[in-house]
C-alpha cells in the first residue's frame, strides 16, 4: 500500500485501500452497526471539518489559559504548588465480586475517584473522561460486566476485567462532539455498595 | 444595545432559519425525549436491502427483539465518530432511543461480544406515539 497521509482531502482513497486490505484480513468476519460506521454516513465537507475543528480546538485552548494564568498567578504569589495526591487504590469493595445485570452499584465521589488517576487521568489504562463527573455519587444499575469485546472498529477482539457497564449512563460526546451515546465504562475500583 | 443587536444578527437563528427552509421530503423528524415507538418487523423489512440495510445501516438479528415497542429518544445522531477508519462523518436520520442495546450474542465467532453498544435506529422504523 503507497503511503498516504490521512489528510481529509483524499481519506476516500485511503478508506478504499483500506477497505481492500481489510477484505484480504478477513476483518468483517464481524458484522455489526459498529464495525459498518464507515457506510452509514458521508465524509465531513470544508465547512464541516473547520467547524468541527474549531468546536475541538476552543475547550483545549481554554483549559491551556487557565492553567498558564493560575501557573503566572502562583508564581507570582510565590507560593509553592500543590503537588497531587499520591496514587491510591483502596476502594476496592467490588473488586474480587461478581456483579450481574440489575445489581445497584453506587459511584464513588469524584474527589475519591481522582485520588485514584494517574497523571494521565486514568486507572490501569481506563480514562476518566470528563463527561463521567456529573454521574458521581449517583446510585446506577448494572448492565453487564464485559470480558470480551471488539475495539478497533472490529479489527481487534480484547479481553479486560475489572470493568463494568451501567445502564442509562451515556456519554455525551464533549471530547469530540460525536453523538454516539456509548455507554460508559467504571472500573470496579469507582464503584461502592448501594446504601 | 450591542447585545439585543448580536442577538437579531445571530448566526445560529440564521441557520436554523435555512434549516427551515430545508426539503424534508417526507422524512419523519424526531428529537431528544420524544417518545417512539418502533415499527413491526415485516414493515421494517420493507425498507431494507439485500444486505439487510437501509441507507447503510444495518437491522441486526437481534434488533428484532425490540420491535412493537415503546423508548423515548436520546439523541439525533448527526456527527458520529467511526472507529475503524479514525475519521469523523456526518449522518442523517439516525436516531439512538433509550434503552435497546446490543447484546452482542455469537458475535466473535461463536462468543458473546460485551461492547453493549447502543443500537442505532434510522426513523423510517420508528413512529411517533
Amino acid at each position: 500500500m503507497p503511503n498516504i497521509n490521512r489528510g481529509y482531502a483524499i481519506f476516500g482513497l485511503y478508506r478504499n485501500n483500506l477497505e481492500k486490505e481489510d477484505n484480504a484480513a478477513g476483518h468483517d468476519a464481524c458484522i455489526c452497526q459498529y464495525t459498518l460506521l464507515h457506510k452509514i454516513g458521508r465524509d465531513f465537507n470544508a465547512f464541516e471539518i473547520v467547524w468541527h475543528f474549531m468546536l475541538r480546538i476552543y475547550p483545549a485552548l481554554k483549559k491551556r489559559v487557565i492553567k498558564y494564568a493560575r501557573r503566572f498567578q502562583t508564581a507570582l504569589m510565590n507560593t509553592s504548588r500543590n503537588t497531587p495526591a499520591p496514587a491510591d487504590t483502596d476502594i476496592h469493595e467490588y473488586l474480587h465480586k461478581d456483579l450481574k445485570s440489575g445489581d445497584l452499584v453506587k459511584i464513588s465521589s469524584f474527589p475519591e475517584i481522582s485520588r485514584t488517576l494517574d497523571g494521565s487521568g486514568k486507572l490501569k489504562g481506563l480514562t476518566f473522561l470528563a463527561g463521567m463527573k456529573p454521574f458521581c455519587g449517583e446510585i446506577a444499575t448494572v448492565q453487564k460486566e464485559p470480558l470480551l469485546l471488539l475495539d478497533h472498529g472490529g479489527r481487534k477482539i480484547q479481553k479486560c476485567k475489572n470493568i463494568v457497564i451501567c445502564e442509562k449512563l451515556y456519554c455525551d460526546g464533549t471530547n469530540i462532539h460525536c453523538d454516539r451515546a456509548c455507554l460508559y465504562y467504571w472500573k470496579k475500583d469507582w464503584l461502592k455498595e448501594a446504601p | 444595545m450591542v447585545r439585543q443587536m448580536a442577538e437579531i444578527i445571530s448566526l445560529k437563528k440564521l441557520l436554523r432559519m435555512l434549516g427551515g427552509f430545508q426539503k424534508t421530503d417526507g422524512r419523519k423528524h424526531f428529537e431528544a425525549g420524544d417518545v417512539v415507538s418502533v415499527l413491526p418487523y415485516n414493515e421494517i423489512l420493507q425498507t431494507l436491502d439485500e444486505q439487510n440495510c437501509c441507507d447503510g445501516l444495518i437491522f441486526m438479528e437481534n434488533m428484532k427483539q425490540f420491535c412493537n415497542r415503546e423508548y423515548p429518544v436520546v439523541k439525533q445522531v448527526k456527527w458520529i465518530y467511526d472507529e475503524k477508519y479514525k475519521k469523523m462523518q456526518s449522518c442523517k436520520d439516525i436516531v439512538i432511543l433509550d434503552g435497546p442495546v446490543c447484546d452482542g450474542k455469537g458475535m466473535l465467532q461463536g462468543k458473546d461480544c460485551d461492547r453493549c453498544c447502543t443500537l442505532l435506529w434510522k426513523t423510517a422504523w420508528l413512529k411517533s406515539t
